[in-house]
């Protein structure tokens, strides 16, 4: 298993080496309009330990929304992977993907949004 | 006195070891030896936040705040103080504002970040419990942070150490005085006061305190009326 | 029937309409919501690394309230109505259940207050429902909705992910329990191929454009299918799904309102919905001896 492939089994207990590409999570994805590269592809990267994958927006993209775990034919969670993508940035010092305090128009925004997006975007 | 009456503790300011006589308080004791207060030092009596003091023990993994000026010494103490804590306020104009957990978070967001850990109940010197108020904050239960962090004097101990990187005294600040502008029953001697001084009521005392001297000004002050 | 009630963030400030129609609904329903007392803000979002911990002590402290307060009054039932909320704290709990060595880590760690005991289940309201019966919540409805079609919206976290097992509150693929509930309730629910898509999430806050084109679809979707109203089970959704139809056109838009608002207006309880929304709906049922 390359570094890459370890790291993010380290982080979200997922084998992407389990992954045949079928694509079937980048089909069931609604956010691919979205994204510079398919779910599938990204872990194809991982898979290959190129370390685009981490600089691909597709983790970003990514809402968590879960359709790509429950329909993997070999049962990863391809979401958690994606959260392990985002993860090892995250944990980088001094990486930084958001500024809390310059959310625009955050006086409509409701809390709920407010405490997700920052859990999903800083350590 | 004798060594056995008063016993001597070691301490290291910074980690430099000093002995000294284990009765004194942590700021009393880095005086006693040799160092000089510029900074991390107010009213020595407890209130005003300034002598912060983070320390260890020994066979201790656990990281104490106290105040310098409340805080008997111990042996084998640690001992680095808190100079200030850096903290950028953002502005907020109370009058456009609503008393609301929404209001304050959109100031803060990064209230959107405690995690729980409640670090910073551990780290207040005046035992407030931080954490609660902070998600008494996001229950929307304003009233209940106010009078949770009623004692909380901005020393920012709690702020150092939390992980999502909150400013709790500055929040805590806005807090209470959204409650009070909003949600509290205004006193009705201190809105005439308010009003007698808009009145000009007190305009001849106050410049005529102004115009005094040095010396003048130290003797009303020494003979000024004492509530006993 | 007394059960632990877990409020959450936008229960308490965003949408006190939504708890307020709950509280009467199921006082109507004979069922007793006991608010956990002190409980924590749970994070919205679950963690997804293993070795994140940290972010399962908001839930994990509620807990323990929870466990505290349900020893006293008698139940290990915790109930959320926030489909959010619901996720997180379902998982976590099934996390320490199966887990021990991450349970003792956050009981080691949270040394200020008694150890949690993973006893508790966690149910959304919808399962509440369920296992009071939609049969026996039929007999009790005054204001039957004829004539309403509903579209019954599910979103992500009522359904996803089956990991640990056991978080879906139904058929991840193809629930039917909303439509049960619209049943019920004498409404029509509408066949809705975007009810298990998702909203855009956190999306709003940084990319709206990501949530404006999700709810452009879902809405439309619900649209076509001639639908009244979109019933939503999540506040986030629901936020997200008005947030959609401000960007619509009047003509294209479909009004999202959330369950416990309508089950409430056809108990014949105050539903706390706009005085605008209720006589829509009402007319709508032919009901306007009701306005």
């Amino acid at each position: 298993m390359n570094e890459l492939a370890e790291r993010v089994k380290e982080i979200s207990d997922q084998n992407v080496y389990s992954c045949y590409l079928c694509g079937n999570c980048s089909a069931g994805c609604m956010f691919t309009d979205e994204m510079d590269t398919l779910p599938h592809q990204v872990i194809a990267l991982v898979q290959m330990e190129d370390k685009d994958a981490l600089e691909k927006n597709t983790s970003w993209i990514c809402a968590s929304c879960f359709v790509c775990s429950v329909r993997c034919p070999r049962g990863l969670d391809v979401a958690a992977i994606m959260e392990a993508l985002r993860e090892i940035k995250i944990r980088e010092r001094g990486f930084r993907k958001i500024d809390l305090r310059k959310i625009k128009d955050i006086e409509k925004l409701p809390q709920i949004a407010i405490t997700a997006a920052a859990q999903k975007f800083t350590w | 006195m004798s060594e056995e009456k008063n016993p001597m503790a070691t301490i290291y300011i910074m980690g430099k070891a000093y002995k000294v006589p284990n009765t004194l308080t942590i700021m009393k004791a880095i005086e006693y030896a040799g160092y000089r207060f510029i900074r991390s030092c107010g009213c020595r009596g407890g209130f005003c936040g300034s002598c912060t003091t983070f320390y260890r023990v020994k066979n201790d993994y656990k990281l104490y705040v106290d105040l310098a000026c409340q805080k008997r010494v111990e042996d084998e103490m640690y001992i680095v103080q808190l100079p200030f804590m850096p903290a950028e306020k953002p502005k907020w104009d109370i009058d456009k504002m609503k008393p609301t957990t929404d209001e304050v978070i959109r100031v803060f967001p990064e209230i959107a970040r405690c995690l729980s850990c409640n670090v910073c109940t551990e780290a207040c010197p005046q035992d407030i419990e931080v954490m609660r108020a902070i998600q008494a904050l996001r229950r929307g239960d304003l009233e209940d942070v106010v009078n949770l962090t009623f004692d909380c004097i901005s020393c920012g101990a709690c702020s150092i150490r939390c992980p999502a990187e909150i400013t709790h005294y500055q929040v805590f600040q806005l807090a209470r005085r959204l409650h009070g502008k909003y949600e509290t029953i205004p006193a009705k001697h201190l809105m005439e006061r308010v009003k007698e001084i808009e009145k000009g009521n007190f305009d001849d005392k106050m410049s005529k305190l102004m115009d005094m001297n040095v010396e003048k000004l130290k003797q009303l002050y020494k003979k000024r009326e004492i509530e006993k | 029937m007394e059960v632990l009630y877990y409020p959450g963030c936008s229960l308490k400030n965003t949408y006190p309409e939504f708890e307020k129609s709950t509280y009467a609904a199921c006082e109507k329903l004979g069922i007793n919501l006991v608010e956990i007392p002190e409980w924590n803000c749970c994070g919205v979002v679950p963690s997804l690394a293993t070795d994140n911990v940290m972010r399962h002590l908001g839930a994990v402290r509620s807990f323990i309230n929870a466990q505290e307060k349900g020893k006293e009054i008698g139940t290990n039932v915790v109930v959320t109505l926030c489909s959010m909320c619901y996720n997180v704290l379902k998982r976590v709990n099934l996390i320490l259940k199966e887990q021990a060595d991450v349970l003792k880590n956050v009981n080691d760690f949270i040394d200020d207050q008694p150890d949690y005991v993973p006893e508790l289940e966690i149910v959304h309201f919808l399962n509440l429902l369920k296992n009071v019966g939609f049969d026996k919540l039929k007999e009790r409805i005054v204001i039957p909705l004829r004539g309403l079609k509903v579209a019954p919206y599910y979103g992500c976290a009522l359904l996803r992910p089956d990991r640990p097992k056991g978080v879906p509150i139904d058929d991840p693929e193809n629930p039917t329990v909303i439509e049960n509930l619209i049943r019920s309730i004498g409404a029509e629910p509408a066949e809705f191929p975007f009810k298990t898509e998702c909203c855009g999430n956190y999306h709003i806050v940084f990319e709206p454009g990501i949530v404006e084109m999700r709810t452009k679809k879902i809405i439309g979707s619900a649209r076509s299918e001639k639908a009244d109203v979109i019933l939503s089970p999540c506040p986030l959704c629901t936020y997200n799904l008005q947030h959609g139809n401000e960007t619509l056109d009047r003509s294209e838009q479909v009004p999202v309102i959330f369950f416990t608002q309508l089950l409430a207006l056809s108990l014949g309880v105050k539903s706390h919905l706009s005085t605008e929304m209720e006589n829509q709906i009402l007319k709508k049922i032919g009901g306007e001896k009701f306005v």
